[in-house]
């Protein structure tokens, strides 16, 4: 427990923690309301599928709305704040001196890990907080019915959130240890989280090899693990940055993997870190 | 087992007192570490650092000080052989638990500043938060403790890095190389306190090549070289027994005088003196011998190896010019 205070007061103090919350919160802003608020006043749209109108940026659709970047932009910050977290013990050399002060590299992982699920549990609430507010104030400035969205609903989209957030972060705390820094587990993360998966998923439509091969995708995982919550054109995967087109799986299917991915993450990193030198 | 080198200096193995287990504070048998691509770091190492001493770890950088350190608090698995801390496994929690160190540069959080460094590691310690101001005052960092570590002087660093060592009152302390980049002023401050925390019950295992440190501080030294400990003795044993210069003229009648003197047990001719093996507490005798069989003494004069005499020439073995002594001097205390 000493641990996880410890490991909490560090992602605390560290200012790349809140500038990561801060870009996630203005990301999420930009791209599910302020854009999509500017093309709906336009009334125009260069992309034909980029959702516009009304209903999506009302209090009622903020599940659905917001939900759909996670598994894209808001993920990908959590990549870096997992590689951040760990990576830095490497190139500061702070894991020499944490562990010289109590043995137990497991302990230092799930007291790490720990902090990190707590700091997700703040970007996850926050990013709603400030959606909920945003559509608030876009429902008051059109003067349109404002409904919340059901509790259900709400827990779903924080617990589905929260899980997408874990897993991003996982695989980059598990690239951190495997690299031993923070440079090199961020390039590799954002390259394989944008690229890798965003191109063979891209692909997939046409050839069905990739197509098999990006159902085990995290992103693949994560968009079906929040379609039941996504309702009609409004979702940002409908359009927009991270756009996704498929394939969807079973969300109880999506969840399983995500989770299995969670162990896997979790268990090679309780691997490498407990077998490895630390030089 | 006592060996005497060519130069006149005597390097002892202290096995021929072996001390008790109980008295051991940290043990290595055989402790080896070998990396890919046949690097070898540290070569059947066997130590023995006894409770309550200063034990200087001498060695050119490279020799495998460091790495013997990071196994002995569990940063780094032996390939072959064991080490042990106060009867625990090394790196062991009951090992531990009772064991406070500093290794390579101080490592901390250049985000937080010195005390809140050490709020995280008394918690990752399990120890309380208010010994943080009691080791914050005992390395005489407590003025600036609200400081960024980011904004410390090499100097404060290297004293938070020694706090941080000192969080648990450990009964062990291994530092390793704990003056280095500091300046004369902090190298003397640094060791005036290292020679505070040596008093009493403590043991401390300081790894330095900085010989007036390790000089003025341990109580007993081992070098090590190419990874493998060459000598291991308290400093007088290491820089074997005063031998005693004499130059005289003619050399020729001097030699054949003190040749016949029974308390003489060594004699070499070097440069035009003559170097005996025998008690400097004769001087007085031998002046006297020598006058009366028709010498005139130009010198006598009690000579010591010193310790960096002795640690080329262990430590450096090989390298040209000492090649043949030390290996001579290396092989008989290794056997020892």
């Amino acid at each position: 427990m000493d641990s996880f205070r410890a490991e909490l007061m560090l992602l605390r103090r560290r200012a790349a923690t809140w500038v990561l919350l801060a870009i996630a919160i203005l990301m999420g802003i930009f791209f599910s309301y302020v854009l999509p608020y500017t093309v709906y006043r336009g009334g125009s749209t260069t992309s034909s599928n980029f959702a516009t109108g009304l209903s999506p940026l009302l209090p009622d659709r903020l599940v659905s709305t917001l939900l759909g970047g996670f598994p894209f932009y808001f993920g990908m910050l959590t990549l870096i704040l997992g590689a951040l977290a760990f990576g830095s013990e490497y190139g500061w050399g702070t894991l020499k001196t944490t562990l010289m002060q109590r043995s137990g590299r497991t302990r230092l992982l799930l007291a790490k890990l720990a902090a990190l699920g707590v700091m997700l549990v703040v970007f996850v609430a926050a990013i709603f907080v400030v959606g909920a507010a945003s559509s608030v104030a876009i429902g008051l400035g059109e003067g349109a019915a404002l409904h919340a969205p059901s509790l259900g609903d709400l827990a779903r989209g924080l617990a589905s959130g929260w899980l997408i957030l874990a897993v991003w972060a996982l695989f980059g705390a598990l690239l951190a240890i495997l690299s031993r820094g923070t440079a090199l587990a961020i390039g590799v993360g954002i390259l394989y989280g944008l690229v890798i998966e965003g191109v063979v998923a891209g692909f997939g439509e046409s050839i069905r090899l990739l197509r098999d091969v990006s159902q085990v995708f995290l992103r693949t995982n994560a968009y079906s693990l929040i379609a039941p919550l996504q309702t009609g054109s409004g979702s940002a995967a409908a359009g927009g940055p991270g756009a996704f087109s498929g394939p969807y799986l079973d969300a109880s299917h999506a969840l399983l993997v995500i989770l299995a991915y969670l162990l896997v993450f979790s268990g090679l990193s309780a691997l490498l870190l407990a077998r490895r030198d630390v030089t | 087992m006592e060996r005497q080198g060519a130069a006149g200096l005597t390097a002892v193995l202290d096995g021929h007192e072996r001390p008790d287990a109980a008295d051991l504070v940290i043990e290595t048998r055989g402790l080896s570490k070998r990396y890919g691509g046949g690097i070898v770091a540290v070569d059947d190492l066997t130590l023995q650092v006894r409770r309550g001493e200063v034990y200087g770890f001498l060695g050119p950088n490279g020799a495998g000080k460091t790495t013997t350190l990071r196994m002995l608090v569990g940063l780094v698995r032996p390939t072959a052989g064991s080490a042990r801390v106060l009867g625990q496994p090394a790196g062991s929690t009951e090992a531990l638990a009772r064991v406070g160190a500093m290794i390579e540069n101080p490592a901390f959080y250049p985000f937080l500043t010195g005390r809140g460094n050490l709020d995280v590691m008394a918690r990752h310690a399990g120890v309380s938060l208010e010994r943080v101001e009691v080791v914050l005052a005992q390395v005489g960092l407590s003025g600036r403790a609200d400081d960024r570590f980011s904004h410390y002087s090499m100097g404060m660093k290297q004293r938070l890095g020694l706090a941080a060592a000192l969080l648990k009152d450990p009964d062990v302390l291994i530092l390793d190389e704990p003056t280095s980049g500091l300046d004369p002023e902090g190298i003397a401050e640094m060791r005036d306190l290292m020679r505070e925390l040596g008093r009493g019950h403590r043991t401390v295992l300081l790894s330095s090549h900085i010989m007036g440190e390790v000089e003025q501080i341990c109580d007993r030294i081992g070098i090590i070289r190419q990874g493998r400990l060459v000598a291991q003795g308290t400093l007088d044993e290491l820089r074997g027994r005063p031998e005693l210069r004499v130059r005289g003229t003619p050399i020729a009648r001097a030699r054949s005088l003190v040749e016949a003197l029974p308390y003489v047990e060594g004699l070499q001719a070097r440069d035009g003196t003559l170097v005996l093996a025998t008690d400097p507490g004769r001087a007085a005798e031998i002046n006297r011998r020598l006058v009366l069989g028709g010498v005139e003494v130009l010198e006598l004069t009690p000579v010591h190896a010193t310790l960096e005499e002795v640690y080329f020439e262990l430590a450096h073995a090989g390298h040209a010019g000492h090649a043949g002594h030390a290996e001579h001097v290396a092989g008989a205390v290794s056997h020892g």
